[in-house]
């Protein structure tokens, strides 16, 4: 059961939030992380489309046990899927091996070097100054590198960071566990902190 | 990767390295675990080049937040999504 008949969209309520709050506050993080599961922007929006469609018809059965941003990303997630499914073409991105290279490998002296698990090449820098006059610059520079990083880890920034869902909700919605979890986001931010230092060094 | 030597309960101070800090700072900007604070302040009073690295990820936190501020749609992106999705919804309806 979904919308009531004759109820327009923007009427409706899920869990007792407007859908239309749910638009503002979701759609484009919705985007994002479909962008990490599908071959294309264009594929993504579609995707997100379909997902809102779901959500409208499945508006009833939201028994708010979750947070509303768990249950939308995973019909986002499902729908992605079955999206992929349709396409049936194995992606590069679903490559799992550039998801292993740690972010600060050859910075630290190797087991058995007399400095071993020590900095080699040590951060010399913060990233902002004091006044933060270049964070602005800097956000968008983070922005751009966060679509270069590999789609799991993006999807994990997103659920986490962007959306603020918690471990165990995003974990939910990406189906991984805590320990992969970790493991995604520590490459995840290495990667962006690799990104910044690479930018600031400049 | 494996979690670092001391979440493993079986080691004392001195073995924390700079490899096990950047693992645990993951953990240090979410809520860090009581037992690990002093370890971690031991290294970081040791280790100059890991408070930069805190500092940095730290940084990273307050940037990510300001990159996705604006990730929120105005009235207008909205009544154009709500408005695609009511098409939508109503050319399924029409086919059933």
């Amino acid at each position: 059961m979904g919308a009531a008949v004759g109820e327009p969209c923007s009427d409706l309520r899920i869990g007792g939030q407007p859908l239309v709050d749910l638009v503002r506050d979701y759609h484009r993080p919705m985007v994002g992380f479909a962008r990490t599961l599908v071959g294309s922007a264009s594929a993504a929006e579609e995707v997100v489309q379909e997902a809102w469609l779901q959500v409208i018809k499945s508006a009833a059965t939201f028994e708010g046990r979750s947070h509303e941003a768990t249950w939308l990303f995973g019909i986002v997630r499902n729908t992605a899927l079955r999206h992929r499914r349709r396409e049936s073409t194995i992606r590069e991105h679903e490559q799992l091996a550039q998801e292993g290279a740690d972010p600060l490998e050859g910075r630290m002296h190797p087991p058995g070097h007399p400095q071993g698990g020590h900095w080699s090449v040590p951060p010399t820098e913060r990233f902002l100054p004091e006044n933060h006059v270049v964070a602005q610059e800097l956000a968008e520079e983070l922005r751009l590198a966060l679509e270069e990083i590999p789609p799991r880890q993006r999807q994990l920034v997103i659920l986490r960071y962007v959306v603020g869902l918690s471990a165990e909700e995003a974990g939910e919605v990406a189906q991984v566990d805590g320990q992969a979890q970790r493991a995604l986001l520590y490459r995840a931010r290495g990667n962006l902190r690799s990104a910044l230092e690479r930018r600031c060094s400049r | 990767m494996t979690g670092p030597n001391w979440l493993n309960g079986n080691v004392d101070a001195a073995s924390i390295d700079c490899t096990d800090f950047v693992v645990l700072v993951d953990e240090l900007l979410e809520a860090f675990p009581q037992e690990g604070g002093p370890i971690v302040t031991r290294h970081l009073n040791e280790c100059p080049p890991c408070v930069i690295y805190l500092q940095q990820m730290q940084d990273l936190r307050i940037l990510l937040n300001l990159a996705f501020r604006d990730e929120k749609l105005d009235d207008t992106s909205v009544e154009r999504v709500v408005s695609a999705i009511t098409t939508l919804e109503e050319g399924f309806s029409d086919v059933r």
